[in-house]
């Protein structure tokens, strides 16, 4: 009896202690936060595979190859923290040459079984492939950054960088403010450029509540001579000059503006088109005192910043990183979106996913950038502009300003 | 078939449309880009009529055409009267102008564009049947009088005058056909691509035409059916890491091409030859 009454006494003894550490381990688990994954949440993919579409030859190959490293380096990044969800991220980089034909033709190729794509990095590109998002439901994080070009493919594109021409407006207000003898300002911009078009569109209209007169100076594609236009924009009499050019026709406006008495410097501003290192070896002397209006900061303090600063002027000879450095952020976001949501990339799941990642990712909760926190509101990328000063020939940040 | 897939067979089919309105024209020694200039006003009529005007896309084709060809015919009775690289440079501004024009045209878009173009329906079977009548009238152009005259002009345009043949009119005629061509090239790249801006019809599409052009063979209608393919395929099926060097590939190509067969790959003696060849095996078995 007594060996019976023992028996069932370690038996239940035993029970009892098996009851606890299920307990207690289960205490222990839902304390730190850790789920033990449903078997439908599972990665079924060996590696995340992004495509991202940039221009790697062509005209804007000076940005497309820095967008380049930008999402390799988040990617480099986020592999040596051990992927996402566990899994390595694979990116493969496509070249659409700035050829919208070869950017239809591409995203087409790299669109099945694709979760997201990158790109295509030019806003003319990104215009070309809208029809091909919208046929196959999948969302691209590309250069369409304000409404009128977002919407040729909404809900399936996402912009990401925020809109120039938004940054434009803000910081020629707060140049404006800084600079109150500026009363009227010669706009230069591309007639033949949508986005130079819109910005200056923009400019016009929402520069006026300031009460700085906005005169529209017309330069024309391929120009190579700036003297003309810029006597034209000086035979205005105005008091400010803005350009909305690539940094050599930026630094060549400079150059006739410094060269027929425009010296000051703080009357010409240039837009984050115009941010690229010819500033600083050409434009030398030129553009002393003379304002930027940028997206990302690029003497921002953060650690994780200049971190990133110090591996792009060891890959690229010194140049400092611009403002295609958003792609890290996209990159970021994408990762936020399939760990929030628990993409598994399941083949059989595609569809769905995709729409996951899209919905969550057009209109966004608060995410982490490289240098501030932002969020996507209906696919445009709403974060603070940077207004910079050109000092000692380098860039100072005089001001962060929200949108 | 993929989406990939569909969309090389739809752009290799504009190609080839697109190579034998500009090889028309260089039948009788003229190299006239005329049928990139209303490629672009092809595209756009299209686009708007189909997308503006909400009118069904066979309808879009058809005033693709019309416009084509009217536009087309008006700078031909002047370009008739012009040879060689007069013709080349002076019709390389008609590019320009239409591009200025475009984009100052604000119903069309300006400089944004347009978007949103609807797609036709079986576009793919549309294009290649499009493809095989063209063909068809190209191939009866080259083996008839026109031809012939064509031949002529370019041998030797004055003797060609004094054999009676009118170079004018047969200029005139040639240009406005190719022209035709080229709007309907045009409608269905806009169709294609459901988003056309001005810049797409510029010097970057020029140069890639007359690449496939001087590779496949500019002395016959056939070596476009085989350069065209290649060509645009290259970037396709080439690792993406070697994408960037697909300019490299094309230059070197073309150039390999030039020295060792400046005909290009298919030559009219290959193609007569080819031609003798098949009427013995068909007198054989007959």
């Amino acid at each position: 009896m007594k060996g019976k009454k023992g028996f069932r006494s370690a038996r239940s003894g035993g029970l009892g202690l098996a009851l606890s550490i299920c307990f207690i381990m289960t205490c222990s688990l839902l304390g730190s936060g850790i789920t033990i994954a449903h078997a439908d949440d599972a990665v079924a993919v060996k590696e995340w595979k992004i495509p991202m579409l940039t221009v790697l030859t062509g005209p804007v190959a000076f940005a497309g190859v820095p967008a380049k490293w930008a999402a390799e380096y988040a990617v480099n990044e986020i592999n040596a923290a051990g992927g996402i969800r566990g899994v390595p991220v694979k990116l493969t980089v496509y070249d659409t040459a700035m050829d919208n034909a070869k950017a239809v033709q591409t995203i087409a190729r790299v669109i099945p079984g694709s979760l997201v794509v990158l790109g295509p990095l030019d806003g003319r590109g990104s215009g070309a492939v809208a029809q091909q998002l919208l046929d196959n439901k999948i969302l691209s994080l590309n250069s369409n950054t304000n409404a009128t070009m977002l919407g040729s493919s909404k809900p399936y594109s996402v912009s990401y960088m925020q809109d120039p021409s938004k940054g434009n407006v803000v910081g020629a207000k707060r140049w404006f403010q800084l600079e109150p003898w500026i009363k009227s300002v010669a706009m230069f911009y591309d007639p033949t450029d949508p986005a130079s078009k819109d910005s200056i569109d923009k400019f016009a209209a929402n520069v006026t509540g300031t009460g700085v007169k906005v005169v529209p100076i017309e330069i024309g594609a391929g120009q190579l001579d700036f003297g003309p236009p810029v006597l034209k924009a000086m035979s205005q009499k105005v008091d400010g000059y803005f350009s909305s050019y690539l940094t050599p026709n930026h630094v060549a406006i400079a150059k006739e503006l410094y060269n027929r008495g425009i010296t000051k410097g703080t009357e010409l501003m240039g837009s984050m088109a115009g941010d690229g290192p010819e500033l600083f070896t050409t434009g030398k002397g030129y553009l002393e005192n003379s304002y930027f209006c940028e997206n990302l900061s690029p003497v921002n303090p953060s650690p994780r910043y200049r971190k990133l600063v110090e591996a792009f002027k060891k890959d690229f000879k010194g140049q400092l990183p611009n403002n295609t450095m958003n792609f890290c952020d996209a990159v970021y976001s994408i990762k936020t979106a399939i760990e929030t949501l628990k993409i598994t990339g399941d083949p059989q799941k595609l569809v769905r996913e995709r729409k996951a990642i899209d919905d969550f990712l057009y209109n966004s909760p608060e995410l982490e950038g490289l240098q501030f926190k932002y969020k996507n509101v209906n696919g445009e990328k709403v974060a603070p502009f940077f207004l910079l000063q050109i000092k000692n020939n380098q860039f100072v940040q005089i001001s962060m300003m929200n949108p | 078939m993929s989406p990939a897939t569909l969309v090389y067979i739809e752009f290799v089919g504009v190609f080839i449309l697109l190579l034998w309105a500009v090889y028309l024209p260089f039948r009788g020694g003229q190299l006239y880009n005329g049928p990139f200039y209303c490629m672009a006003i092809g595209a756009y009529t299209a686009a708007y009529v189909t997308k503006m005007l909400g009118w069904p896309s066979g309808i879009g084709l058809l005033m693709a055409m019309v416009t084509g060809a009217t536009a087309g015919f008006f700078p031909a009775l002047a370009f008739s009267k012009t040879t060689g690289i007069v013709t080349a440079t002076a019709s390389l501004a008609l590019i320009f102008i239409i591009q200025a024009v475009i984009r100052n045209l604000d119903f069309v878009g300006g400089a944004q564009g347009l978007w949103g173009i609807p797609k036709m329906a079986h576009l793919p079977i549309v294009v290649w049947v499009f493809v095989a009548i063209t063909g068809l009238f190209v191939y009866r152009i080259d083996k008839s009088r026109v031809g012939r005259a064509l031949e002529a002009m370019r041998t030797d345009p004055a003797l060609a005058s004094t054999l009676g043949m009118n170079l004018r009119w047969l200029s005139v005629f040639v240009m406005t056909f190719a022209s035709l061509i080229g709007a309907v090239a045009g409608a269905f790249y806009a169709f294609t691509m459901g988003t056309i801006i001005a810049e797409s019809f510029g010097f970057t599409l020029l140069l890639s035409t007359m690449t496939m052009l001087f590779i496949g063979g500019r002395y016959t209608m056939w070596g476009v059916l085989i350069s065209a393919p290649i060509l645009w395929g290259i970037p396709q099926w080439i690792p993406p890491e070697m994408a960037s060097y697909t300019n490299i590939i094309y230059g070197a190509l073309l150039v390999i091409v030039l020295v060792v067969r400046p005909e290009g790959l298919v030559s009219r003696e290959m193609i007569d030859r080819l031609s003798v060849q098949l009427k013995r095996m068909h007198r054989q078995d007959s």
